[in-house]
């Protein structure tokens, strides 16, 4: 039998899951010990996991889990208290057991010392328990021999459908003195891996007796859960071995046994002799077979796919092109237009012109013919309002097909908050801290593209939050705060941003010590450090090599920190931003962009070359008279109603020429903001708004100040994305 | 010549044969009158030059991307890498060149580089090549891997793991 490649998957898939509602009820658990779902949960998911490994012979998970079954049903039966210490043994069987499903997911065996040590605690605390397990052979088997009434026999046979090859191989055994056994397990619907219990059981048996046949046969029972199922065996073990061996107490209601003997053999003989005379001329309700397995599968209530990332990409990246084939048409729709109307100007003026001259000396023939003319171009103009209403139908159905696949990219930030408690429980305990670990908003979505690089800022950020903002027990208690300190960890959507928050009530930063750190660091002059504002000084831990910790610990205080967390952040197209009070805590902002993949800017030229300015950056645009601009201190700015706006050009900033130089009087200027203050860009045309996909450029060899991708336009041309942000920063020195 | 030592003469020239197996082979190009070479294993595939857009405030011997086949390339010039001059520097936009780009995959990067014409391709072997070593003896660019004799004329075999470096350093 192919047990093959796809069970090993859906197991795999399923346990790395599984395993990861067992750190997240543990820790959950270990603080209320009163939690029954929480306990059942753990207990469901060790003996799930359990289970798949059995199945697929994986011993070391399979050993490590019935232990921990062991214990968690102590515990499940008040025996024993999940204190402390026996969280942490059981934690660390989860990441054992992680990465032995790690290993085997690369086709190898984990064996470590660990594991031994970690058995050896489980067994410790089965025996502090002072009691031994139940064995699961113990649990109540419904195990009924039933009365064979005739009707019973009869939807037996229905069911299991011999025909007289198999019958007679079944006498043959009977004649032998095999064992023959019909045995029909009930599984549990509720069960969380209720596809693969058939073939548990089927492995199960296949040590004990030989399986003859499979109702519904196995590739049936790969493609959709069947309730009821039917081995016939046959085997030198009596049947109580069988069912021993082969009851598994989560995923099996029910067993019943039928012992097959040369009587009841006669009696289906007699059953199938009967069902083919009747065969002629009957009718029966018959579904088609696609249909049955259609309504199977709505009986199963599927409403979720699994799907490989890469499919999910592919198709981005085709709704990419379509984009910007679109983006094509509406470039012509948009010249289209623009010669319609001249030419229906021109025609306009040439009908009436030669209606009044009457040049010709037929007029008659010449009216005729310019009916026609005008009918024709009537007809081209018909066409061409066809073309837009098909332009504006084909927009409407891109835009949705682009936000469908636009949400299939974007995954609960769960994923990867989920990880934290676990991670914050564990330092704190390194660290003698008393840590409440909140989390809140993790159902924000967020694009997958960049979820797996957030990992990496955000720990840095909580271990400082750990390391140096909260204070121990001791100081907070003679601070008047609570000893327990807090951190939040916080996530929402706000506007076409996501930001994410994570604060804490510890000692915030000191501005002093900050300023006395930046004048020993000598990284900035003496002069400037003391000319800082307090907002200026806070900035200066994004430096690098900048740390604000007094010793350096196994944690963080080495000065790689959060310049690491800013640049990274910055490369995920987002910002960063940390505010923080002496004795309140700190507070750090990350925004990022809701999705990475496609934006909506507006189309500009700039010495020929195209730009695109992201809409979400822009707040207006204006058209000003190029002697409205002054410069200040070096620095173009202009008025715009009372305000004055700093200003810099793109044809400068990217070319180095002047704006001056044409010929044109007037400029387009897009304002844009900047922390909280309005700046102006300077651009020779605005084309117009576009939606397009950004494509990322190779940091590694190309890398241009003030663009921060590139995009491919209507027309096939390469544009570049303005890096609105450090354009600003780098003029203004704004940081 | 008796058929004996005409039979060794034969012997000796299949075995000779046998000695001087392929090492890799490249393809040869040239930069204004000058030959070079490259691995064929690197070689994506070689397309007519086509519009080049530069970016703004990069080093000029990025001559800037292209958009092949919606993929977004940069492009380099080769000639002003190896110092030579190339009338395609600074403009912003390259079109109507009769040149080639040679688009290169190396690791994960790729990229393109503007050639000339191509020249021919060739099998090197252990016998009509030069490696490293001969040429650090009198050079330490590491540009180039080594040299191919090719009848009359030395070629000199472009690095591209080489090139990749000195372009992220310089870039």
């Amino acid at each position: 039998m192919d047990l093959s490649l796809d069970l090993k998957n859906d197991f795999l898939t399923e346990a790395f899951e599984l395993v990861d509602s067992l750190e997240k009820n543990l820790l959950s658990l270990e603080k209320d010990q009163t939690n029954e779902k929480s306990i059942n949960e753990i207990f469901r998911v060790a003996h799930t996991i359990k289970g798949g490994a059995a199945t697929l012979g994986y011993n070391e998970i399979k050993e490590l889990t019935h232990l921990m079954e062991d214990v968690l049903d102590l515990v499940r039966k008040k025996k024993i208290t999940l204190d402390h210490s026996r969280t942490n043994i059981l934690l660390q069987c989860k990441d054992e057991i992680e990465r032995m499903l790690l290993e085997r997911e690369k086709d190898n065996v984990y064996i470590s010392e660990k594991t031994e040590s970690l058995k050896k605690a489980l067994e410790n605390i089965k025996k502090s328990a002072g009691l031994s397990i139940e064995k699961k052979s113990e649990q109540k088997v419904e195990n009924v021999e039933p009365e064979r009434k005739s009707q019973e026999l009869t939807e037996i046979f229905e069911f299991i459908k011999l025909n007289n090859f198999e019958l007679s191989t079944l006498s043959e055994l009977v004649s032998k003195g095999e064992n023959v056994f019909l045995v029909f397990y009930e599984f549990n619907e509720n069960y969380e891996m209720k596809d693969v219990a058939p073939f548990q059981v089927y492995a199960l048996l296949n040590d004990v007796a030989n399986v003859i046949k499979i109702v519904p046969s196995l590739q049936e029972l790969e493609n959709i859960f069947v309730k009821k199922v039917c081995f016939i065996i046959s085997t030198k073990k009596n049947k109580d071995e069988i069912e021993r061996k082969t009851y598994l107490s989560e995923m099996v209601n029910k067993i019943s046994f039928y012992s097959v003997n040369l009587d009841l053999i006669n009696t289906f003989s007699s059953f199938l002799g009967k069902k083919e005379q009747e065969t002629v001329g009957e009718t029966i309700d018959k579904k088609a077979p696609g249909e049955k397995k259609e309504e199977e599968i709505q009986k199963r209530g599927l409403t979720t796919i699994r799907i490989e990332s890469y499919k999910v990409d592919e198709l981005l990246n085709l709704v990419g092109e379509l984009i910007i084939a679109k983006s094509a048409f509406t470039e012509l729709y948009d010249i289209i237009e623009k010669v319609e109307n001249s030419f229906r100007m021109c025609l306009k003026e040439f009908l009436s012109g030669v209606s009044k001259l009457n040049l010709s000396r037929d007029n008659k023939d010449n009216g005729e013919k310019n009916l026609i003319l005008l009918d024709s171009f009537n007809d081209l103009f018909s066409l061409f309002d066809n073309y837009r209403e098909n332009i504006q139908k084909l927009t409407r159905i891109s835009s949705s097909l682009q936000e469908s696949v636009m949400s299939l990219r974007m995954v609960p930030i769960q994923m990867i908050f989920s990880r934290f408690p676990r991670l914050v429980r564990d330092m704190a305990e390194k660290m003698n801290k008393k840590v409440e670990f909140v989390i809140e908003g993790v159902e924000t979505e967020i694009d997958k593209s960049i979820v797996d690089d957030l990992f990496d800022p955000l720990i840095h950020i909580i271990r400082n939050s750990l390391d140096h903002g909260i204070e121990s027990p001791e100081e907070r208690k003679a601070l008047g705060k609570p000893e327990t300190g807090r951190i939040v960890l916080k996530a929402y959507q706000e506007g076409d941003s996501i930001v994410i928050e994570a604060s804490d009530d510890g000692r915030g930063v000191d501005i002093e010590m900050l300023k006395k750190k930046a004048l020993e660091s000598k990284i900035i002059p003496r002069e400037l450090v003391e000319r800082m504002s307090p907002k200026e000084l806070v900035a200066l831990i994004f430096l690098p090599g900048f740390s604000t910790a007094k010793k350096v610990t196994e944690l963080s205080g080495r000065g790689v920190g959060m310049d690491v967390v800013k640049k990274k952040i910055e490369e995920l197209g987002g910002r960063v931003n940390f505010s923080t009070a002496k004795n309140k805590g700190s507070k750090v902002t990350i925004r990022l962009p809701l999705t990475l993949a496609i934006i909506q800017a507006l189309l500009v030229v700039v010495s020929g070359m195209h730009f695109l300015i992201p809409i979400a950056s822009i707040q207006e645009t204006v058209i000003i008279y190029k002697d409205e601009l002054n410069y200040i201190d070096g620095k173009l700015i202009f008025n715009l109603r009372d305000n004055l706006i700093p200003t810099v050009s793109l044809k400068e900033y990217f070319y180095g020429e002047n704006f001056t130089d044409d010929k044109n009087k007037r400029i387009y200027c897009i304002i844009s903001k900047f922390k909280d203050k309005s700046y102006g860009l300077l651009v020779d045309e605005v084309i117009g708004e576009q939606d397009v996909v950004i494509k990322p450029l190779n940091s590694k060899l190309v890398n241009s100040t003030g663009i921060s991708a590139a995009a491919i336009i209507g027309n096939g041309n390469i544009a570049f994305i303005v890096d609105v942000d450090k354009i600003i920063s780098s003029v203004y020195k704004t940081g | 010549m008796s058929q004996e030592i005409l039979n060794r003469v034969v012997l000796e020239e299949a075995e000779h044969k046998v000695t001087y197996k392929t090492l890799f082979s490249a393809i040869i190009f040239m930069l204004e009158h000058s030959l070079f070479a490259i691995n064929l294993d690197y070689l994506q595939e070689i397309i007519f030059l086509k519009d080049i857009f530069r970016v703004p405030n990069t080093n000029e011997r990025l001559l800037g991307l292209i958009n092949l086949r919606g993929s977004i390339i940069p492009v380099f010039s080769l000639k002003l890498i190896l110092g030579m001059e190339d009338h395609l520097k600074g403009k912003n936009i390259i079109k109507g060149e009769e040149r080639y780009i040679l688009i290169i995959k190396y690791e994960k990067d790729l990229l393109g580089f503007v050639v000339d014409s191509i020249y021919k391709n060739i099998d090197v072997t252990e016998l009509n090549y030069r490696g490293n070593e001969y040429i650090k003896n009198w050079s330490e660019n590491l540009l180039f891997d080594g040299i191919i004799l090719d009848e009359d004329k030395e070629i000199f075999t472009i690095s591209v793991k080489g090139l990749i470096g000195y372009l992220t350093y310089i870039k």
